[in-house]
């Protein structure tokens, strides 16, 4: 199966709006946080830019003004439906891409980790995407931004499971059946099969083979396809045992780069 | 095509390499800030001491047990959409890794009191206290735990483990 590339442009700019319309609503129901009496208050969090220039530290008080942030994040979630429905252009990227830096920022640099990452990931591959067919060759742009994020995807998954491999207490399974035990569905049953050390590896070993074997994934884009077949699944997991439903969304826009690069490797 | 596969091949030798060998983290306010545009893959990827906030409150004159702050919830599959509080609660426990790891860098108490993540981790106690009756003043504290650990059954090993203990504020309703 190989993706045209009209075909994976348009399902990362869906598959990413969707991801930002999801993101959007979970802000507009954690502003209470950010608010005067909220743990992150814009009282506490301002000495974060002490060291910033007078000019940017205003910029930031006035972004992080309660009514600000309310017309920020309901044109956030307009912008991301706009997304989904009609596509990408330069302003509408721009500003998608520069909201979700001044988010990071009020919420100190990330919120909810991996899936910040693979958002800014997407954003700016689209955003790479546009500059450049701004400047006349779309098709060149859409490549580009495609193989940026199919990149950044494949590192992803590359990494997270080379870091396993090197860890002792990964190849085990021990750290499987801990961390899954300290995670926000834990604790685990005394009686849950992952404390069995065997259960517990073999399930840390499906993960970090499967991931270190991320590069096999552009050999084909059937094999293309399958990885990212089980990719979903994964983050399936991930979300049913650690509550990271945005990771799933953030990822799941990055396959259709990885798909679209195998076949133009191939 | 073999040009492809020769760069690909490199790049992930080039990936396997950076896990290999250690390098020095380059801090700066900025790049803390702006630190999702340098994407750190690395997950779950080694268990080892995880900071844990503990607090007490005093009602009429009485101290309360510790109580331990650990994210918690019940899941269901429309969490998928939307999974709000969860997300909240991750980001909670975010801010207390980052109040341990910046009271490494701390040279003194004085300092550590005026620290963004000390003064919020207080916000997050009295947010969590919020509601306690006859509530007069609290305490709090970080600890650096092993995964699995119970203070329960290891009272004096908790002591052991603490790296902050705030002093004992007394309660403002409406936050610190």
């Amino acid at each position: 199966m190989v993706m045209t590339l009209a075909l994976a442009a348009r399902s990362v700019e869906i598959l990413c709006g969707i991801s930002l319309i999801i993101q959007s609503i979970e802000f507009l129901n954690l502003r209470e946080a950010l608010g005067p009496r909220g743990v992150w208050t814009y009282a506490i969090a301002r000495d974060d830019l002490a060291h910033a220039s007078r000019p940017v530290q205003n910029l930031f008080a006035f972004l992080a003004r309660e009514d600000v942030w309310l017309v920020h994040l309901v044109l956030r979630l307009l912008a991301a439906l706009v997304l989904v429905i009609d596509g990408a252009s330069l302003l509408l990227v721009g500003f998608l891409f520069a909201g979700t830096l001044v988010i990071l920022i009020r919420w100190r640099g990330a919120f909810n980790g991996g899936s910040d990452f693979m958002t800014i990931v997407v954003l700016s591959g689209l955003l790479i995407a546009m500059l450049v067919s701004v400047s006349g060759d779309p098709e060149l742009g859409w490549r580009a931004g495609l193989i940026y994020i199919a990149i950044h995807a494949a590192s992803s998954y590359f990494i997270s499971g080379g870091i396993k491999l090197l860890n002792p207490e990964w190849r085990s399974g021990q750290a499987l059946a801990l961390f899954l035990d300290g995670g926000v569905y834990g604790p685990l049953s005394r009686l849950s099969l992952y404390w069995l050390r065997p259960v517990s590896a073999v399930c840390s070993w499906a993960f970090i083979v499967w991931e270190c074997l991320v590069p096999l994934a552009f050999l084909d884009p059937d094999l293309a396809v399958v990885y990212c077949a089980i990719a979903g699944v994964f983050h399936g997991l991930v979300f049913w045992y650690f509550g990271l439903n945005r990771f799933v969304f953030a990822w799941l826009a990055s396959f259709p780069a990885i798909i679209y690069v195998a076949g133009q490797l191939n | 095509m073999s040009v492809n596969f020769a760069l690909m091949i490199g790049y992930f030798g080039f990936l396997l390499a950076a896990l290999v060998l250690h390098s020095r983290p380059v801090a700066s306010p900025w790049l803390f800030l702006l630190r999702s545009f340098f994407p750190n893959w690395r997950f779950f990827h080694a268990l080892g001491r995880a900071p844990r906030l503990y607090y007490r409150h005093q009602s009429m004159g009485a101290w309360s047990d510790w109580h331990k702050f650990m994210p918690r919830a019940k899941r269901n599959w429309r969490q998928l959409f939307y999974n709000a509080e969860v997300n909240l609660a991750l980001s909670e426990q975010n801010l207390v890794d980052h109040l341990a790891n910046d009271l490494a860098d701390c040279a003194d108490d004085a300092a550590a009191l005026r620290l963004v993540t000390y003064r919020m981790v207080e916000r997050l106690v009295c947010e969590k206290l919020a509601g306690c009756a006859g509530l007069s003043a609290y305490q709090f504290r970080i600890c650096l735990e092993q995964p699995g650990f119970d203070s329960a059954i290891h009272a004096a090993e908790a002591e052991d483990n603490t790296v902050l203990l705030s002093p004992v504020m007394p309660y403002a309703a409406g936050g610190a």
